[in-house]
């Protein structure tokens, strides 16, 4: 006869299954809440880019969504895939690496921390209820621009809550990781022997503090020339519609600093694990980390050099554009001399982060172009800069993210994602990025514009968004196969701390860790005190 | 099959493939360098493609190759995991080097950009133009969803601009302040300048062909921002004026411009409802209120047009609107 035992006390109510996650304050599981968040994200952004790419098999327009709806998915898709999974999956990401690689106990604020979650999920769920509203969702672009944002009938107003109630919550969370970067790390870390990771966090979250003040007045002013009859960029009442451009880009540009530095963190973090070697120049990696995000302040104005700025500014913003490359550089070529003799082992993460040296690399240089502002005349607002952006973000941010996501599920979940299936999502993404924006470099040489449902009937255009298109189902099937290999990572085998043989803090704990992370830690005396241990119980154990 | 051979069927596979679809690209222009320029600011730009194409060549044939060369030199090949490479922490001399080089690189970039910049911004005139000609100046407004070119002779004409080979052309590019923002672009014909409302761009061009340059607006601009195309018509200079004549004051082609992007004359319904036998094109009046001031999803595609627009438009939808 079964006994049923009631426990002597009770549990509460919020440490129940589903609950427990709502009240939480771990950094681990707000970390978490921000990964799987994102990646549902990440499949509803997806889901619009290739509703589009098949839009775009045809020229005609209009055969697979209207005009309405295909305006309104692109600008859907840039706002999802920037302020709904790039930005928030890195925050996920920091969240729940920074502690452990610090070797603190949790955020320094942990409720500012579930608060900075909350608020984007919150966020997240204004802009998708854009859809339902009267207007539908926003058919303007990503940006916003007045005078058109104050024209359109669709729901600008709608988007712009989402968008601050995003900005609130990604400035609380980058308050939270400067404050605990400062003031959190364990007895030895000093900056110098910090994490990589850490560093592009550090800079990530510095670069949020500064640069999203100036998108939330912007919105606001074009919140209020919508509803308040103001007219701050209203030409036909004595505004200046450029001026919104000053002020979104002042944002906008260092946000793809904001989207790409963690992810090339990642990437060094990755490459000396798997070439068993010490990254190649910590301290320019580190710094030129900064440096960038110190020039992505001054860079701008390069999105706007068709506004017809006087060429001594335009000059002077192409200066400091292509003066990016250089602290971009030093990041490849020190990647590239870490593997130099070392002893490479092609794991799924390796391959993602080498994928990125590669397919970034496009993206980097195709930026020196571009920022050559009478080619960008040329190019400006066509295919080019589309398939410009994508190498650098989808080459860039996304190989990064997947970089950690393989090379971290372990830790996350105390089990492995499979190598197999792992390696196939890899080449399809690499081969299917480069089908998918290889061409349309092309078609942006050739002429065809941004933003349109249908092209002018010319050579090569149809051949060049078909090939474009083929590759993008590619990357869908890609991601399916991360799908699979997610749900069968339930049964997968359960491994130790430190399945890679790391470098860093993180691998010290438990995988999960347990809730306060550490019962002890090491005193650090290096950037890779994992290392250090093994070499020490090596030497013992001889 | 072997493995060697695998690996050699595999690659030689790729390379074919590649070359199939190179072949031809290379053959017709498939989008490996800009369209073919035909006036002398898009050739400077052409030259500056191209400046930028070998400079940035170089940097990437470099790291994909050390890449792939060290991929394959210091692969793990039978060694165990944790069996560690060399401890090597950095090298200040190797790093300054590479940071001077990249440097030097970008430097080139910016000085053949300065050093071309006149050839694209400055108005050049043609060697041979007589010193009496002066440049043809054109206004140049981006409505929603077309393009209206006034002359100075004060024809005007919609999405077809008409101008004489061999001559420069200064466009002065605006949107009206009630509209939003529209790109100018004809790419075989130099760069782009936005249309801004309440701002006046200035730009130019020589066609140094007879010949159709087409282009697209190229700032996001509404529902019909794909349609909105447009095109420079380059003729001899004797012709000129009959061409500029065939479009300017043409109730038709101004129709095709600003109407029939949105609405079928017959047949089924476009963006907006079929226009062959309804009222208000057939009505004077009520054609003015409703171009001046647009209805619900209809921009105000009239308003500011003189009525001499207006007539030209009316006498040809009167005629082809109410002959059912």
């Amino acid at each position: 006869m079964a006994v049923r035992v009631e426990p002597i006390y009770p549990v509460p109510w919020y440490r129940g299954r589903f609950a427990s996650w709502l009240v939480t304050t771990n950094h681990k599981r707000i970390g978490l809440l921000y990964i799987w968040t994102s990646l549902v994200f990440f499949l509803l952004g997806g889901v619009m880019a290739l509703l589009m790419r098949t839009e775009l098999l045809t020229p005609e327009t209009a055969d697979v969504v209207s005009r309405q709806t295909y305006n309104q998915l692109f600008t859907m898709h840039g706002l999802t895939m920037v302020f709904l999974v790039i930005v928030p999956i890195l925050a996920g990401f920091g969240n729940y690496l920074v502690p452990l690689m610090i070797g603190a106990r949790d955020m320094v604020f942990p409720r500012l921390n579930a608060f900075s979650y909350w608020t984007f999920l919150m966020g997240g769920v204004v802009l998708y209820s854009s859809w339902f509203s009267a207007g539908g969702a926003a058919d303007t672009g990503w940006y916003l621009y007045p005078p058109y944002a104050t024209r359109t009938g669709t729901s600008v107003d709608l988007t712009i809550l989402g968008l601050h109630l995003l900005a609130v919550s990604s400035l609380a969370g980058a308050i939270n990781f400067v404050a605990t970067i400062h003031v959190l790390r364990t007895a030895g870390m000093s900056w110098m022997r910090m994490p990589l990771f850490v560093w592009t966090i550090y800079t990530y979250a510095w670069l949020l503090i500064i640069a999203l003040p100036s998108v939330a007045a912007g919105l606001t002013m074009l919140l209020l020339d919508r509803t308040a009859g103001t007219h701050f960029f209203l030409p036909d009442e004595g505004g200046n519609a450029v001026l919104y451009q000053h002020m979104f880009w002042f944002f906008g540009h260092p946000e793809v600093y904001i989207m790409v530095l963690p992810a090339f963190g990642i990437v060094s973090e990755v490459i000396p694990v798997f070439s068993r070697k010490p990254i190649f120049g910590y301290a320019a990696i580190a710094f030129s980390t900064v440096g960038i995000a110190f020039v992505s302040m001054l860079v701008w104005a390069h999105h706007m050099f068709a506004v017809g700025l006087p060429n001594v500014l335009n000059g002077f913003f192409m200066i400091a554009s292509v003066l990016v490359g250089v602290p971009t550089g030093i990041k490849i070529i020190n990647w590239l001399a870490t593997l130099w003799r070392g002893n490479v082992t092609f794991t799924t993460p390796m391959l993602f982060a080498l994928g990125l040296v590669s397919v970034f690399t496009i993206g980097g240089l195709t930026g020196i172009m571009i920022a050559a502002f009478p080619f960008d005349w040329q190019v400006h607002d066509t295919y080019f800069i589309v398939a410009h952006m994508h190498y650098v973000l989808f080459g860039g941010s996304i190989f990064g993210i997947f970089a950690g996501l393989y090379y971290w599920w372990p830790k996350m979940f105390g089990r492995m994602l499979g190598e197999g299936l792992g390696k196939l999502n890899f080449w399809l993404y690499f081969i299917g990025i480069n089908l998918t924006f290889g061409p349309q470099h092309f078609l942006g040489l050739l002429g065809m514009p941004r933003r349109v449902a249908g092209y002018r009937d010319e050579p090569w255009w149809e051949t060049w968004n078909v090939v474009s298109s083929i590759g993008s189902f590619l990357l869908g099937l890609g991601t399916l196969v991360f799908l699979v290999n997610v749900w069968r990572s339930r049964k997968a085998r359960r491994v130790g701390n430190d399945p890679w043989l790391g470098d860093t803090l993180e691998w010290y704990t438990t995988s999960p860790p347990p809730e306060h992370n550490f019962d002890k830690l090491p005193y650090i005396s290096s950037p890779r005190p994992l290392r250090d241990l093994r070499r020490r119980l090596q030497e013992e154990l001889k | 099959m072997p493995p060697a051979v695998r690996r050699f069927a595999s690659i030689a596979g790729v390379v074919l493939g590649a070359l199939a679809f190179a072949a031809p690209a290379l053959a017709d222009n498939a989008g490996l360098t800009p369209v073919d320029p035909k006036s002398p600011n898009a050739e400077a730009i052409n030259d500056t493609y191209y400046l930028l194409l070998g400079v940035t060549g170089i940097v990437f044939f470099a790291v994909e190759i050390a890449l792939v060369v060290f991929l394959l030199r210091y692969r793990r090949r039978g060694r165990p995991v944790d069996a560690e490479g060399p401890q090597i922490h950095g090298n200040t001399r190797l790093e300054v080097m590479w940071t001077v080089v990249p440097v030097l690189l970008v430097a080139i970039v910016v000085g053949f950009v300065f050093y071309k910049l006149p050839e694209v911004t400055d108005v050049t005139r043609a060697a041979n133009a007589p010193a009496d000609e002066p440049n043809l100046v054109i206004d140049v407004e981006g409505r929603r969803f077309y393009w209206e070119f006034r002359y100075p002779d004060g024809s005007i004409t919609y999405d077809t601009m008409v101008v004489p080979v061999n001559r420069t052309v200064e466009l002065n590019v605006t949107a009206p302040d009630f509209d939003v923002i529209h790109s100018w672009w004809i790419p075989a014909l130099g760069g782009k300048i936005d249309a801004i409302p309440g701002t006046i761009n200035h730009t130019w061009f020589r066609a140094g062909e007879e010949g159709e340059y087409e282009g697209s607006c190229t700032e996001f601009c509404g529902l019909q921002h794909a349609e909105m195309t447009m095109s420079v018509r380059a003729v001899s200079a004797s012709s000129y004026e009959l061409e500029l004549t065939r479009f300017a004051g043409n109730g038709q082609a101004q129709f095709e411009a600003t109407c029939a992007k949105c609405h079928n004359l017959r047949g089924p319904q476009l963006v907006g409802p079929t226009l062959g036998g309804n009222p208000t094109i057939a009505d004077r009046e009520s054609l003015a209120t409703l171009l001046r001031e647009g209805r619900g999803e209809m921009p105000a595609v009239g308003r500011g047009w003189t009525d001499e627009q207006l007539d030209t438009l009316f006498a040809y939808t009167r005629r082809v609107g109410s002959g059912q």
